[in-house]
């Protein structure tokens, strides 16, 4: 989005105010409305599509695969691709690498089938549009997909450390996967003003981003800022950064609740 | 119904399974180090020929060498009225991925103190090659990489608005511009945040360290100058 | 008044952008003083020149009433510069009853900068309007001839000699600005990494701009001064040679086949070895 420097103007100046006055009108807190459609993927395990108001959209599928865990211990494994990014960009590269960092706070435990073997889950992102930063957008697809994602039913031994045996499952019963999946939120600063889920257009004016993730109750890493947009990057209060953890600490277990009921 | 028995034949009944002993990899294991939280670096500038500015930081275990080249054309169509930053790591130990990640968090943190619009249509390259004996984790090096770009970008003479420094503590690297008063960067890897007031100690500590890096540039620097006059 | 420090470092402040000139005895640097000061004290209004950067520093580090004050600070290491100048053109008197005096704080290290009192961005290596340039044709068309940009009169060559600003030199394939926004596989290794311009055909001389034939004023090879008159487009920087010092000062005749020739008048140029003589636009060499 390419805004005039009179827009960019009357906008950090109405969201550096005190009170920030966003352009759509949104609470410090509030997000835009998403859409979220789960479970329309057949050939996949858990399925997501989350679109966002302003036409950003994002694709996701969860397939599983049995894998031995004594030798190949990575069981998440996520790619995500950005349409009309090359695959080797910095933007396709670090959103890979981000999540597969945050993707290392899901208990792999959950994903144990036997002594010896255990899914391993392919997560494939597909950004389609995005308007405005997608890290937020991927996140909430993840969670969704995450949420709805059903693994085949076991019904060989437990144990097979003993036994040479194949992990054998039932013919058409599912089980739900039951795993806490992360969030990521994005939040923009200008001045002395941190809000949550920056849209195209403050992300135009903002000085700084800053994101930080959110499983369950608990801050985690990574966390990071990074700039939104390359002409208004500055630095910021580092009381900024605490003011916005307390924020997500206080409105994500909202967000997540939100999520879950799909 | 087809059913087929996918067990593997067992052979006599008292066969038993080969057990074998548990073998170690003791070679390939990824070994992560706890380093200090702060070495104080030795360094060195105007090292390479070929570029317009270069700093080497090292320390016991680690090499970090800033190479910057530009500001110089680049090949882009489009009219760019401010400078573009480019930053290439190059490492053995690190996947690439994670290094294109802090090379974009890089190209973020250095876009809030180069003076960008006085190099218009231009592009600067910074290249790092880490240099690295003992592993610890990526954000570990983030305050050494930082001097070393720092340096490099002074040294060649590339405007820049201050010396910003970053500190690392608590698995927190935290870059401070203006004396501390602001933030322009964070990286923080693993671990969790537990509470507002530890992060907030942390990033005290992080400060302390930025402007002991902070001392440490400027008397490099005024210590250079003084050299420059004498000779 | 504070005394400006003798060197400094990037990010250092050198002055505020107001002072007092007159030590008054209850003075301290706030630029907020001067006016309920009951003498008449000069004013000093810094402007910050090559080297040096305007910024808001926050004073008073407590969060509620913290107050941002207009600072000079360095951007560069080197030695600190202080001129006397005019009024800045932008700049308009509001009371008359002051006294101002304006002062140019520059910071650099080199011999140009005292040459051109501060003015002149001698570390600034990029071609900027005005500056003239040495550049060779690599290219002509009915309308335009492209050029690449090989050096830039009074300023000073970096290390890497100027790879792209001052040569051409190549690059590293992988990376670089030029990987960012073009792909590397599309690069073919032979493009030099130089700034490009252009010569539109009206901007070769200064009458008869459109009757201009521009195979008659340059070939593909010669060394041309011109002069930088728009930053122009993403691509291209673009130059005129409307003048009498600027044109060709170096070809070979014959297509670059021959021998080096030497202007005969502005608009010839003769081989001495063949006696072949060439049409150009050249520039005057006296």
């Amino acid at each position: 989005m390419t805004l005039s420097v009179a827009e960019k103007s009357y906008l950090y100046d109405s969201l550096a105010s005190s009170p920030s006055i966003r352009p759509d009108g949104r609470q410090q807190h509030q997000f835009r409305p998403i859409e979220i459609y789960t479970d329309f993927l057949p050939s996949s395990n858990g399925s997501s599509r989350i679109i966002a108001s302003d036409g950003s959209e994002c694709i996701v599928s969860v397939k599983a695969k049995v894998v031995d865990h004594t030798i190949d211990d990575d069981l998440l494994q996520i790619e995500v691709e950005i349409a009309g990014e090359r695959d080797d960009s910095l933007i396709t590269e670090s959103c890979t690498s981000l999540f597969n960092k945050l993707l290392r706070n899901i208990d792999i435990k959950k994903l144990q089938l036997t002594k010896k073997y255990s899914f391993k889950l392919f997560i494939d992102v597909l950004v389609i549009s995005s308007n405005s930063n997608p890290v937020s957008l991927i996140s909430f697809g993840i969670y969704s997909s995450l949420n709805c994602t059903s693994l085949p039913k076991l019904v060989s031994n437990f144990d097979d450390l003993e036994v040479e045996e194949l992990p054998m499952f039932h013919d058409y019963d599912l089980v739900k996967l039951e795993v806490d999946p992360p969030l990521v939120f994005v939040l923009g600063i200008v001045k002395n003003n941190i809000f949550i889920d920056p849209a195209a257009n403050e992300s135009e004016v903002a000085n700084n981003g800053l994101m930080i993730s959110w499983i369950n109750g608990r801050t985690i890493a990574p966390m990071r800022t990074f700039a939104l947009n390359d002409t208004n990057t500055k630095g910021f209060s580092p009381k900024l950064m605490q003011e916005g953890i307390k924020l997500v600490e206080r409105y994500a277990p909202d967000i997540a609740n939100a999520l879950q009921n799909i | 119904m087809n059913v087929q028995d996918r067990r593997r034949i067992l052979g006599p009944i008292e066969a038993k399974p080969l057990a074998f002993p548990e073998t170690k990899s003791t070679s390939n294991e990824e070994t992560t180090v706890v380093l200090p939280e702060f070495q104080a670096p030795s360094i060195q500038t105007n090292l390479l020929k070929n570029c317009n500015g270069s700093c080497i930081i090292e320390n016991e275990n680690t090499s970090i060498l800033s190479s910057i080249y530009g500001p110089r054309s680049t090949r882009s169509n489009l009219f760019e009225s401010r400078c573009l930053i480019n930053v290439t790591i190059k490492s053995a130990v690190f996947p690439t991925s994670e290094l294109k990640e802090l090379s974009s968090f890089l190209i973020n943190v250095l876009e809030s103190f180069v003076c960008l619009e006085l190099y218009p249509k231009a592009g600067i390259d910074v290249f790092i090659n880490l240099n690295i004996e003992q592993v610890s984790d990526l954000s570990w090096y983030i305050p050494y990489i930082m001097m070393s770009i720092v340096l490099g970008l002074v040294d060649a003479g590339i405007e820049i608005s201050d010396l910003p420094g970053c500190g690392f503590n608590d698995n927190n690297a935290i870059c401070f511009t203006k004396n501390g008063s602001e933030v322009i960067g964070i990286w923080r890897d693993k671990g969790d945040i537990k509470d507002e007031s530890s992060f907030g100690d942390s990033l005290d500590i992080c400060k302390d360290q930025y402007l002991q890096i902070k001392g440490l540039m400027a008397s490099y620097l005024l210590s250079k100058l003084d050299d420059d006059k004498s000779t | 008044m504070q005394e400006l420090p003798k060197q400094a470092i990037p990010g250092q402040i050198l002055a505020p952008q107001f002072d007092l000139l007159e030590p008054i005895p209850t003075s301290n640097n706030n630029s907020d003083n001067e006016t309920s000061s009951n003498e008449e004290p000069t004013i000093i209004m810094y402007i910050n020149g090559a080297g040096t950067k305007l910024i808001n520093y926050p004073i008073g580090n407590n969060s509620k009433n913290s107050k941002e004050i207009t600072v000079i600070s360095s951007t560069k290491l080197g030695k600190v510069y202080s001129y006397d100048v005019d009024a800045p053109s932008d700049y308009k008197t509001i009371d008359e009853s002051r006294k101002i005096q304006f002062k140019m704080i520059s910071v650099g290290n080199s011999e140009l900068m005292k040459q051109s009192q501060g003015k002149n961005e001698s570390s600034n290596i990029l071609p900027r309007e005005g500056d003239v340039i040495l550049c060779r044709v690599s290219r002509i068309s009915l309308q335009r001839a492209n050029v690449e940009i090989l050096a830039v009169s009074s300023k000073n060559i970096p290390i890497d000699s100027g790879v792209g600003t001052n040569g051409s030199g190549t690059v590293a394939v992988q990376g670089g600005s030029g990987a960012q926004t073009f792909s590397v596989s599309q690069a073919s290794s032979d493009v030099g990494e130089t700034f490009r311009g252009i010569i539109r055909s009206q901007d070769v001389r200064a009458t008869d701009r459109d009757k201009v034939v521009m195979i008659d004023c340059f070939k593909p090879g010669d060394i041309v001064k011109a002069q930088v008159i728009s930053l122009g487009d993403g691509n291209n920087y673009y130059l005129t040679t409307a003048r009498n010092d600027l044109g060709v000062i170096f070809a070979r005749a014959n297509n670059g086949a021959g021998g080096l020739m030497y202007a005969t008048d502005w608009l010839s140029m003769t081989s001495p070895l063949s006696g072949i003589t060439e049409k150009r636009k050249c520039a005057n060499p006296f």
